[in-house]
């Protein structure tokens, strides 16, 4: 029959399919086929996720580009990475941008607040075109090395063969270790964290920025060294430390103290000391208070400050109280709240390296001086491309004196102007009144009760025009506005000026010195009190692109690029008490705007992007000029000139020439040791150090930026391997000698003569010979040890000594000087506990040895 | 008194650090310790010394805790023993240390 014969006896072989079956398998064949692009060939096979016959296929006919026709994502063989059609210069308009799989982040608890941050992060070029590039600068011996597990998650998520979605354990683990807070699994603000990872991975990146001791005396040359001295060291020694604030002219002390502060303690100054008393009040029960909570006894803890003028409360909430008990799922406060400093200055030098009684030094072998360590500075990848600086001028009202201050920051933490805030800021920018925003001193000063005048008289007309008239949109002009708006210093609040040393009335107002090439800004939506917490709502309008920072900037200011570019946006949707974040963030491969809602990834339009609540957003410098840069250097390398000269060049400088718009002078320092060459313990890898660059790229990147020096050929430096060698060597033989020396002194039942040595000095020189520091002991100090009697030097009572023989005194005298010599009274018995005590005290040190 | 708009990474890092060691007791302890310290070597007695003279010369009557507080301060900080702050300094260091993983 005709039945018979349409129907295939072949069907039985492939036994029962169904349609849906049929579906399905195509659908499994299309999610594995690939297509050949090269013109005019028409082969299509399976992919990798197969037998792979399209690569193949590849490789026999040098076909280079497929296709995954489900995808549409384009792979190149020899480049062995994805491509994408606009990176192909475009003399062909391109038709639809590549469509992009990115990688979510899960959500392991209400850790909403982290995922949204580091996508925001991830899409900053700089910092993961470091992490990309410079991978082999990424090193650390802190605990708990956060930055490897920032490294891994940024590589899983820029892989060109990445997961639809991470789960960031390892940096969830870390970031609990280094802030408590962040501990357990409920909501946490999530600019808390940023500054907490950041400022991690800067602690565990930093490296000193190479900075000349002053010179020694008596000893071969300099002694710099790079790196090895943590500043910690420094404020064990001197107790100071580096600081972000720099004094300027008319301003207090050079530098200021960084010593423990008693931070959850109430404010204390003359004017405020009502508010300390609140504070105690609310103490948290059980935290020890002695005596009653109303009164001051002797031992209550005292909060005072040490930098003149500028300390630090956020100003967003002074009577906040740290209460980790919140309502669940809120942005929980910390103490970082709670901070308030007094002005005071204290006298600058520590006893300690004073010029003191002269000694006479005996010349040794080596004689280094150790002088009072200058303030060390210390740059990572994070403060070159967050790191700002705000120049903060404080006027008197009553003399004009104007004190400056100079201050690091990492974001800009923005105040929501309300109705009336905003009709005062665009009322004086409207009616081009110069007072609040940053009018050069100088005038000022010579218009001080005209000023007065003028702002009573403005005030007045502002509070004749109804609110609504300014209109209700708070833009990000506006926030920046409020921040950098000139502040009034009076009533509570009143300036203690040096001049007059009184309080007076000021006025305090800030510029913008140094942009930082992303610039992050915080809006401060959430307001936390001791019974609640509360959030701004309103829209914020922020541009997508030309945020143009020079209204805001200081005239000395270098940075020559003043607008910005909007990277990503954190928001937050929800109330304080419960909420969600999430980022919306530009692919900086297809210019695309995608939402990262922890796991779910989906791309959007630039105007849902603009109507977001925005909480946190990193902008970036914008320079066309940057990018012509780059392009010039690209087409000097394609060149491919001959070169007699090889240069070798910073790879973390190329990398900031290829996304900063300022990278500055060209850092080559940063690999070599003072001599020129290679210090030794970076030798074994040079390679993660340094790229090769034609002779025409170096000279054309040397010409446009400076800095060098010009490598040309690497070689590890003999003179830092002889000088590392020689300290080695230094170490072992005074430990030697000290124990051989000591040995015998403990061996002496009835020595006739022990001398007395300052403890504090003793553990300087055993730091030294220990490795712990590299630094040398200056010459013995016996001062503190020793009090006048009678005409001669006795040891003083409860000093804090130890004894040794004449003869390691005079081994020790005779290497670093000093004095003076004390010895224990003979008429001492020997049952005495003081000395037992200062013999048990060297065993004990020594015992370790 | 001057209020600063930014809050520095130092200031970050010493409220961290400090959270630290509140939470686990261990700031207490280390006030107890450093009361010690500075009781033994005198600088206690140095303090008290000083407030006298400060009293003495501002009369009685005049003087106000907070005075005493502004006056006394500046030469408290400098006289602490750089072997107090070391000491002190190491036992922070050595319990951060401890509780890094």
């Amino acid at each position: 029959t005709m039945a018979e014969q349409d129907v295939c006896l072949h069907l039985d072989s492939i036994g029962e399919v169904t349609k849906e079956d049929l579906l399905q398998k195509s659908k499994e064949i299309l999610s594995y086929i690939v297509s050949d692009l090269q013109n005019d060939c028409p082969y299509v096979g399976c992919g990798e996720s197969y037998s792979d016959h399209s690569t193949l296929h590849a490789q026999a006919k040098k076909h280079n580009l497929t296709v995954n026709l489900t995808t549409f994502r384009i792979w190149c063989y020899v480049c062995e990475r994805e491509v994408f059609l606009e990176h192909r210069p475009a003399l062909v308009p391109v038709a639809a941008a590549a469509h992009l799989w990115l990688t979510g982040m899960k959500n392991i608890g209400n850790s909403c607040y982290m995922n949204a941050a580091l996508q925001a992060l991830s899409n900053c070029p700089p910092l993961t075109q470091f992490f990309l590039d410079c991978g082999g600068l990424v090193r650390t011996d802190k605990k708990p090395a956060l930055c490897k597990s920032y490294q891994k998650l940024i590589s899983e998520l820029w892989h060109k063969k990445r997961p639809s979605y991470v789960v960031p354990t390892s940096l969830s683990h870390g970031i609990k270790l280094v802030n408590p807070m962040f501990r357990g699994y409920a909501q946490q603000d999530t600019q808390e964290f940023l500054r907490c990872l950041m400022d991690q991975l800067h602690e565990e990146l930093k490296e000193p920025l190479s900075e000349c001791s002053v010179g020694y005396d008596g000893s071969d040359g300099e002694d710099r060294r790079d790196g090895d001295r943590s500043p910690s060291e420094d404020e064990f020694l001197s107790c100071d430390s580096g600081s972000s604030s720099d004094r300027g002219e008319g301003g207090g002390v050079g530098d200021s103290e960084l010593l423990i502060q008693d931070e959850c303690d109430g404010i204390r100054s003359p004017a405020v000391i009502s508010e300390k008393e609140r504070l105690k009040e609310r103490r948290l029960p059980g935290s020890p208070l002695h005596g009653g909570s109303q009164e001051m006894d002797e031992d209550a803890d005292v909060d005072t400050a040490v930098e003149e003028g500028f300390p630090e409360r956020r100003p967003d909430n002074e009577a906040s109280m740290t209460q980790p008990q919140s309502t669940p799922c809120s942005p929980v406060r910390t103490l970082q709240e709670l901070h308030p400093k007094l002005s005071s200055s204290p006298p600058r030098s520590s006893p300690l390296r004073s010029s003191g009684p002269a000694y006479s030094f005996k010349k040794g072998e080596k004689i280094s001086h150790r002088l009072k360590k200058k303030q060390s500075h210390y740059r990572s990848v994070i403060s070159d491309i967050f790191d700002g600086s705000i120049l903060s001028l404080v006027q008197c009202l009553t003399c004009d004196r104007v004190s400056t201050t100079v201050e690091t920051f990492q974001d800009l933490s923005l105040p929501i102007p309300g109705k009336e805030d905003l009709a005062k800021l665009h009322s004086s920018i409207h009616q081009n009144l110069p007072v609040k925003t940053g009018v050069c001193p100088d005038t000022y000063g010579s218009q001080g009760w005209i000023s007065y005048i003028m702002d009573s008289i403005r005030r007045f007309v502002v509070s004749c025009i109804p609110s609504w008239f300014w209109g209700p949109m708070v833009t990000l002009e506006d926030c920046l506005a409020a921040f950098f708006a000139a502040d009034e210093l009076k009533g509570d609040n009143m300036y203690s000026c040096e001049r007059c040393k009184k309080l007076r009335n000021g006025v305090k107002y800030c510029k913008v010195l140094r942009l930082p090439e992303i610039l992050c800004i915080h809006l401060k939506r959430f307001r936390h009190e001791v019974m609640y917490s509360f959030k701004i709502s309103s829209h914020v309008s922020f541009p997508l692109e030309g945020l143009d920072m020079r209204p805001f900037l200081a005239k000395e200011s270098p940075s020559q690029v003043t607008t910005y570019d909007l990277l990503s946006v954190i928001c937050h949707h929800g109330t304080a008490g419960s909420g969600h974040y999430i980022a919306y963030c530009q692919n900086v491969i297809n210019g695309q705007w995608y939402e990262f809602d922890d796991q779910y990834v989906t791309e959007v339009h630039e105007t849902v992007v603009q109507n977001a609540e925005a909480y946190v957003l990193f902008y970036r410098k914008s320079s066309e000029e940057a990018v012509r840069e780059r392009q010039k250097v690209v087409a000097l390398a394609n060149m491919k000139e001959p070169s007699l000269l090889q240069f070798y060049i910073s790879r973390e400088w190329l990398n900031k020439f290829n996304t900063f718009a300022e990278p500055g002078p060209i850092s080559n320092h940063t690999f070599l040791c003072q001599h020129g060459g290679i210090p030794p313990n970076k030798y074994h890898y040079i390679d993660d150090l340094v790229v090769i660059v034609p002779q025409n790229v170096w000279e054309y990147l040397y010409n446009s930026f400076g800095g060098g020096p010009a490598v040309n050929h690497l070689y590890m430096c003999a003179i830092c391997q002889v000088e590392i060698e020689a300290l080695a060597k230094r170490r072992k033989t005074e430990i030697d000698t000290f124990i051989k020396l000591n040995k015998e002194f403990q061996a002496e039942e009835a020595p006739t003569v022990i001398l007395c040595i300052s403890m504090q000095w003793f553990r300087e020189w055993e730091s030294f010979v220990k490795g712990k520091d590299n630094e040398p002991p200056g010459p013995i100090d016996n001062s503190k040890i020793g009090v006048m009697k009678g005409g001669h030097i006795q040891l003083k009572q409860g000093a804090d000594y130890g004894q040794i023989s004449e003869e390691t005194w005079q081994y020790l005298l005779g290497i670093y000087g000093g004095g003076p010599e004390i010895a224990v009274r003979q008429t001492v018995a020997p049952a005495d506990p003081d000395t037992l005590h200062g013999e048990r005290k060297i065993e004990a040190e020594t015992r370790a040895l | 008194q001057v209020k600063s708009k930014i809050m520095s990474r130092e200031s970050r890092m010493r409220a961290t650090i400090n959270q630290k060691l509140t939470e686990m007791g261990e700031r207490e302890r280390l006030k107890e310790i450093l009361r010690a310290r500075l009781t033994e070597c005198g600088w206690k007695d140095q303090m008290k010394a000083h407030c006298k003279e400060v009293i003495k010369e501002k009369g009685l009557e005049h003087v106000t805790v907070d005075d005493l507080v502004v006056e006394i301060t500046p030469k408290g900080r400098a006289l602490v023993p750089d072997s107090v702050k070391k000491d002190l300094l190491h036992r922070i260091r050595g319990f951060l240390a401890q509780h890094a993983t």
